[in-house]
């Protein structure tokens, strides 16, 4: 997605939409319901051809400036989960590549540009990673998360790049992986000053800030020699892998990958042996970033599928017909009422497996299955998939 | 109409009785994403959108809209490329995407009788599951199947079996709800169009939404035959493709066929990725009547299904009829060389009863789809192609596309022409909008050629004498407040 991009500029893209819906719903002959918004909303306008209407509607001067904050709340019930932007094969053309999900988040950033805000936590939400280089509102060196970080070996050509969902939110992802990682004894840092990705920003609809992030990481993994960056969160990789370049101008020059994909190679090479046996029946949420945004729908299950005795359920929209938890695209700070209703309907959808655990490798998803699970008297367990790997491993 | 007068809160009001809060929209946002669609029909935003669940909730929408007298366009979905679903003179637009009920699939009468939201996608899965199939257009599976049927499909039957509408229930202006065919009897099914009475289903087809709102359908399905081909035949001349396809069709060799020019069947190979997606792709760029290229000038894309031992002479019989037309059956090399993505296409089409989901339109440099279709007599057709064809270039317009195919048995043939031009280019856009007028009238004139459906031109029916008298008269019957699509101009 080329972020600079002026709205006008892509008029020509906005008008090929015939309305034709499937973006919204998976593939024939299920054709499940696939769209969190168009799903729940039930007008076209929610849905990604009915967003891309919108932005032809501000082009074509339809839609007034003092209507821009109504926009703004329309755009942001999207949660980018990508799956217009994976499914219409119409709209998107060639480089620079624009799908409907790239089109609808410069839509929002658009809007934001132009100084419009939904409310004052999505400002302050802004101003916040701007200033203070983290998402959350929390001192980044306080003492657990040191302690934790101390069991790091800081040595070898590996960086392990947490994000800030992991850090505060999932801390216990971050004891799980570094454990899973000294067991196979790896050598690898994790960075000091680690400073937000963007990634929220990006969501939020203000990207000025994000080439400061950017050029602040990747001088960092440069001054650590690492050539592999092994990241605990796919919207940390996401935006490393397609906007760093650009906001940057600088070329990556040390590989990227996910780390279920990691220990899938770790597991291949028998560094790691998840020989004790566990006895769950399992379901396994796809986190639309490292599914529909990296392509990596296998290397979780595959991890899930090497320990024995586990039982691996689907529920019935899985991989690239996931469906949402509703937390990306900045929907809990800009829109938290239509966030918790996508999620309990994936939730519900879990339930109809009869899985006793849910697993996922996102922190945001776990977070939000999370949150959910604590209003609803923690009726399911809720785990990261290299959780679930420690686990097994004697 | 202000958007905080009592007027509208009362309107607003009676249409959230009718058909549930949940269901009706006055929202801005909503407004504007349904005021318009690809097409160059001017915007215009409706008062408010309602997407009712059932008939009675369709039928106490139009009570309210007639109380207040206040225009209804209604759409199941809006999926399509040329202003049919633009409220052109506002009110409410009633969407009856929701109502997507399969109400019954009669494997022994072999109807299906549906909701208006159903769609392609959704009820080709609920056939074959049964071992049938339906009609499909060459559109997105995300149409809707009634929507489609009532414009006069040009689909993948529409050879042999012409019309794929048998009944329909509909609810008229005043709220009266008419079930036609064999269903306006009391217990009685959908199973036949023509009862003992005058087959009033034929007037609801092309009405777009100006007679009532059709709340049910029921149309033909049949069964999946044991063996399904598709083959495809090369053509240097139209004339040929013509006469080799009416050959087929009349000899019950083919199901279907359709004749595709160069622009378009090469319109599927195109790769986006390396080039300007702004540009004309070259190969959309050649004279479209060249020698030059080596591919053929038309291709013709043959459906046989029957029994095994039925295709095994149907092969045969296809090639001799190819030879003594001048063609040649296009070989699986032929086919992976040239033409690899458009023959997938095209065997999901005929094969799966599916279309999947569509990106060729999107190759000729971006431009908006303008869109010319007649049917006419199969010799007029020859003709009509040859000099429209000329009427496009003398614009320089590229690329030329067209498709046609026959309806009937090849007593009637449909021919679909259409180009892209860039949206930016206003002056081109009208320039070609007069052209389409103007060839509407010199191909009913010179070839006896009339328009496949009604383009907002009221003059087309004030031609046609007796007819316009009593279809207006039955119009004035209908719906005396003329409430039901007047933005689209038919009356």
């Amino acid at each position: 997605m080329k972020l600079g991009i002026n709205l006008r500029e892509l008029e020509r893209q906005f008008s090929l939409c015939i309305k034709c819906k499937q973006c919204t719903y998976g593939s024939w002959p299920r054709n499940l319901p696939i769209c969190p918004i168009y799903d729940k909303y039930k007008f076209f306008t929610y849905s990604g051809g009915g967003l891309i209407y919108l932005a032809r509607g501000i082009l074509l001067g339809l839609i007034e400036k003092d209507h821009y904050d109504e926009a703004l709340k329309v755009v942001s019930k999207c949660t980018s989960c990508n799956y217009c932007g994976q499914t219409c094969k119409l709209v998107p053309v060639g480089s620079p590549h624009q799908n409907v999900t790239d089109l609808i988040r410069l839509l929002k950033i658009n809007l934001v540009n132009k100084g419009v805000y939904l409310s004052e936590e999505h400002k302050q939400a802004i101003d916040r990673v701007k200033e203070t280089k983290h998402l959350f509102n929390l001192s980044y060196e306080e003492e657990e998360l040191k302690t934790l970080k101390n069991k790091v070996p800081k040595r070898g050509e590996i960086l392990i790049f947490s994000g800030c969902v992991t850090s505060y939110h999932c801390r216990e992802n971050l004891k799980a992986t570094i454990e899973v990682l000294n067991k196979a004894r790896i050598d690898y840092h994790m960075m000091d000053d680690e400073w937000c990705c963007g990634s929220p920003l990006l969501d939020l609809g203000n990207v000025d800030g994000i080439a400061k992030l950017a050029e602040h990481n990747l001088e960092m993994i440069k001054a650590m020699g690492v050539n592999k960056v092994v990241f605990l969160c796919p919207h940390c990789q996401e935006i490393f892998q397609n906007t760093y370049p650009q906001v940057t101008e600088r070329k990556l020059d040390f590989e990227l990958i996910f780390i279920t994909k990691y220990l899938k190679e770790l597991i291949d090479k028998n560094k790691l042996k998840p020989t004790k046996s566990l006895p769950y029946k399992i379901s396994y949420h796809d986190p639309c970033y490292l599914g529909r945004y990296l392509g990596d729908f296998e290397s979780a299950r595959d991890i899930l599928n090497k320990i024995p005795n586990i039982s691996l359920v689907e529920m019935e929209r899985n991989k690239e017909e996931s469906y949402c938890c509703g937390a990306g695209g900045g929907a809990k700070i800009l829109d938290y009422d239509n966030s918790v209703a996508i999620c309990q309907e994936r939730i519900k959808e879990f339930k109809k497996t009869g899985g006793e655990v849910l697993v996922t490798s996102c922190p945001l998803c776990k977070s939000q299955f999370r949150d959910m699970n604590q209003s609803a008297n923690k009726e399911i367990v809720i785990k990261d998939s290299v959780e679930i790997l420690r686990e097994s491993l004697d | 109409m202000s958007k905080n007068s009592q007027l509208h809160n009362q309107i607003f009001n009676g249409l959230c009785s009718a058909a549930g809060k949940e269901n009706v929209s006055d929202s801005e946002m909503v407004l504007v994403t349904y005021g318009f669609d690809s097409s160059t029909t001017p915007p215009t935003k409706p008062d408010f959108v309602v997407m009712p669940r059932d008939t009675i909730s369709v039928k106490q929408v139009l009570e309210v809209a007639n109380r207040y007298k206040i225009p209804v366009t209604v759409m199941s979905g809006g999926t399509n490329i040329t202003g049919m679903t633009v409220p052109s003179e506002g009110g409410i637009v009633l969407d009856l995407i929701w109502m997507n009920k399969i109400i019954e699939i009669n494997e022994d009468a072999a109807y299906a009788v549906i909701e208006p939201g159903v769609t392609f996608d959704e009820l080709t899965a609920r056939l074959i599951e049964k071992g049938f199939r339906c009609h499909i257009p060459t559109a997105p599976g995300g149409g809707t199947v009634t929507g489609n049927v009532l414009l006069k499909p040009s689909g993948s039957l529409a050879n042999r079996h012409l019309d794929s509408l048998i009944g329909v229930e509909v609810v008229l202006p005043d709220g009266t709800i008419v079930r036609t065919g064999s269903s306006a009897f009391p217990f009685c099914g959908y199973f036949m169009r023509y009862g003992p009475f005058p087959d009033l289903t034929g007037l609801f087809c092309s009405s777009y939404g100006t007679l009532g709102v059709v709340t049910k359908a029921s149309i033909r399905i049949y069964p999946i035959n044991e063996s399904v081909k598709v083959s495809i035949v090369a053509f240097d001349t139209f004339l040929d493709s013509v006469n080799f396809t009416k050959e087929v069709c009349r000899g019950n060799i083919a199901e279907h066929c359709i004749i595709w020019n160069r622009h378009i069947y090469k319109g599927y190979e195109v790769d986006l990725s390396s080039q300007n997606e702004l540009l004309v792709p070259d190969v959309m760029y050649d004279d479209p009547r060249s020698k030059n290229s080596n591919l053929p000038y038309n291709l013709v894309t043959v459906l046989m299904s029957g029994y095994q031992e039925d295709m095994e002479t149907h092969e045969k019989v296809l090639e001799r009829v190819s030879k003594a037309n001048s063609g040649y059956i296009f070989s699986k090399e032929d086919i992976e060389t040239n033409i690899a993505k458009a023959a997938r296409s095209w065997k999901s089409f005929y094969e799966e009863y599916h279309i999947p989901p569509m990106d060729q339109t999107k190759k000729y440099g971006l431009g908006r789809y303008v869109a010319w279709i007649v049917q006419a007599e199969p010799k007029s057709l020859v003709s009509i192609e040859k000099e429209a064809i000329q009427f496009l270039d003398d614009l320089k317009i590229r690329p030329i596309c067209y498709y046609s195919m026959p309806f009937d048995y090849g007593r009637a043939m449909f021919f679909r022409l259409f180009s892209y031009v860039n949206p930016q280019d206003k002056e081109l856009l009208a320039k070609v909008g007069t052209l389409y007028q103007d060839m509407y009238k010199w191909a009913m004139k010179k070839y006896g050629a009339t328009p496949y459906r009604h383009r907002r031109d009221p003059n087309n029916l004030a031609m046609t004498g007796g007819y316009q008298t009593l279809l207006r008269a039955i119009k004035k019957l209908v719906d005396p407040n003329n409430i039901m699509n007047p933005g689209i101009t038919l009356f």
